[in-house]
């Protein structure tokens, strides 16, 4: 390639971003996070290029660009407009005007399927990037080609694409996988059936009593008082001896769940039950009234709330939700132990949510 | 109190110590019972077995030493075991009724491709094509285990079941975020250790499952 350097005012342009470089191609964060900028010139754009031109070959490469000079589609002499930023990371890889930085190619990571050197003469190094729409399925690619002074540079340019394909594709990997695993986490009919699998286990194995209430308050306005850090919990856990390991893991499944399946606007009317509740009102319509609030489809909530039920409201909790929970869920085992407050006062540890 | 890495630690010994009798042992008895070795095979089998049951880590431990006294060799214990789960004695976790055959045909599945990793760790691509069939082996696994919440009749076993799939679930996270670590530093021995975890789940469920099906209505 014949190229004029103009070196006038070069010295005004930025400083790339491509200091320690070799650190920059360690870090798949840093790839999927940021970009690198090298220098480089732009040739031109090869586009709807027969697949039976194997670009990989030397003398084929060449003489596809000398044929396009011929044909001026490739310019013959490179000048200071041909300057440009290689600007890469693992999604997209964009040609950039080096002094006015306007977007002069963008190629999604995923479109290149080969990267090629040639080197044309010393100083000459011509880097072709064939891509193409994956989804086509024609006979047809494009290439995209740039020329930089120095092999050094050549292959810095081949080495951080490669290594950008590859940790997109390690990215997509394990997006596929976490896809799998996070699909199940959210399967609404698992979490239901595992709030009576965890209750059962719990009142059958560790046998909890939820007796000190206002432990159980203090716990639950912890919480509420936009305090989910594990930290402060730990802290109010060691002050409040009295309540066991069990007790707590209830309590926060119970706040976790609320939180997890009401709205913002469920999840204040839910509260706002509880404290009715408290001051005075009955439980059994505190029990219709958050019916109403989670429906019937969301039913499995009143499980988490059965170890907060008082002892003589228990019998009128458990045909309440035989009759209405879907009997593909609701096991009468959950309610075999008695892990109910002992206290009769209203749960008023709930009543601040 | 214990740190979350001592806990992790704990968990990798649990799931190498439940694979050591099932992938090493009883394939080695299988092998010199082949090879008309004069051997009692059931009798040794059945003495591991009974001594693993009261002294839990007993073959662990037992492996464990073998592997001391052969230090020269550099043997992985992790990736041994992971390994030899092509060798493993299938009765043990195979569940006979026709209605977990597709259940017994995705575990076993997913274990045989999670014991090809380390064949394919070091090259790149085939890795990921490797972990691409594990998530894809993973999710038949758990739809296998989920169209089993459709067919049962038993609450209990359903919760048993839900709680074993929960652990699974939890152990098919830690194996994708062990793998995310090792594309970052490159330690294999975690990734061997996360998933013989998820093949010692695998196995717990069927296990499980045996336990409480095969010899009942459910």
């Amino acid at each position: 390639m014949n190229k004029v350097n103009l070196k006038t005012n070069i010295n005004q342009r930025r400083q790339l971003k491509n200091h320690n470089l070799e650190l920059m191609l360690t870090s798949s964060e840093y790839l999927l996070e940021d970009f690198v900028e090298l220098e480089a010139q732009y040739i031109g754009h090869l586009a709807q290029v027969s697949k039976k031109f194997d670009i990989t070959n030397k003398i084929i490469l060449l003489n596809l660009m000398k044929d396009a000079q011929s044909q001026s589609i490739l310019p013959k002499i490179l000048t200071r407009a041909n300057d440009s930023i290689f600007r890469i990371n693992a999604y997209i890889l964009e040609i950039l005007n080096r002094d006015t930085e306007k977007m002069i190619h963008g190629i999604p990571v995923h479109n290149i399927s080969n990267i090629c050197y040639a080197k044309e003469t010393e100083n000459s190094h011509i880097i072709a990037v064939q891509h193409g729409d994956t989804y086509q399925q024609n006979e047809f690619f494009n290439v995209l080609l740039l020329v930089v002074n120095s092999k050094n540079e050549a292959e810095n340019i081949c080495q951080l694409l490669k290594r950008c394909f590859e940790v997109l594709y390690i990215e997509r990997t394990m997006s596929l996988l976490d896809q799998v695993v996070g699909d199940e986490t959210m399967s609404h009919c698992s979490s239901s059936v595992s709030v009576v699998a965890r209750r059962n286990r719990m009142n059958r194995n560790h046998n909890i009593k939820l007796k000190n209430f206002d432990d159980v308050k203090s716990i639950i306005s912890l919480k509420i008082n936009n305090s989910t850090d594990k930290k402060d919990l730990k802290k109010e856990h060691t002050r409040s001896e009295s309540l066991n390991d069990s007790a707590y893991e209830t309590i926060e499944d119970f706040i976790n769940q609320l939180r997890r399946e009401l709205n913002k606007k469920e999840y204040e009317a839910f509260g706002l039950a509880l404290a009715q509740w408290q001051k005075g009102e009955q439980f059994d319509k505190f029990c219709m009234k958050a019916l109403e609030i989670v429906g019937y489809n969301r039913i499995h909530i009143f499980i988490g709330l059965k170890p907060f039920v008082p002892k003589d409201n228990l019998e009128w909790f458990k045909n309440f939700l035989k009759v209405n929970y879907d009997e593909q869920l609701y096991s009468a085992e959950s309610f075999n132990s008695d892990s109910s407050f002992d206290s009769d006062s209203i749960p008023e540890t709930l009543v601040k949510i | 109190m214990s740190t979350d890495n001592e806990n992790l630690t704990i968990v990798s010994e649990t799931a190498l110590a439940s694979l050591i009798l099932p992938n090493l042992i009883t394939p080695a008895l299988d092998k010199m019972e082949k090879d008309d070795v004069p051997i009692e095979k059931s009798n040794i089998r059945n003495v591991f077995a009974k001594v693993d049951s009261l002294l839990p880590n007993f073959a662990y431990d037992f492996i464990a030493e073998l592997v001391k006294i052969n230090e020269a060799k550099n043997i992985n214990l992790n990736e041994m075991i992971l390994r030899s789960e092509k060798l493993a004695s299938s009765d043990e976790y195979v569940i006979k009724r026709p209605e977990f055959k597709e259940l017994n045909v995705r575990a076993k599945q997913l274990k045989l491709i999670l014991s090809r990793i380390p064949d394919e760790i070091n090259d790149r691509k085939a890795f990921l094509e490797t972990i691409k069939e594990i998530a894809a082996a993973i999710k038949k696994k758990l739809d296998a285990v989920n169209n089993l919440f459709e067919t049962m009749q038993s609450m209990e076993i359903k919760q048993i079941l839900d709680v074993r799939k929960r652990e699974f679930v939890k152990y098919s996270k830690q194996f994708s975020n062990t793998l995310k670590a090792f594309f970052r530093q490159g330690q294999c021995d975690e990734v061997y250790s996360a998933a013989n975890c998820l093949i010692s789940q695998t196995n717990l469920i069927l296990k499980t499952l045996k336990q409480h099906c095969e010899n009942s209505p459910y």
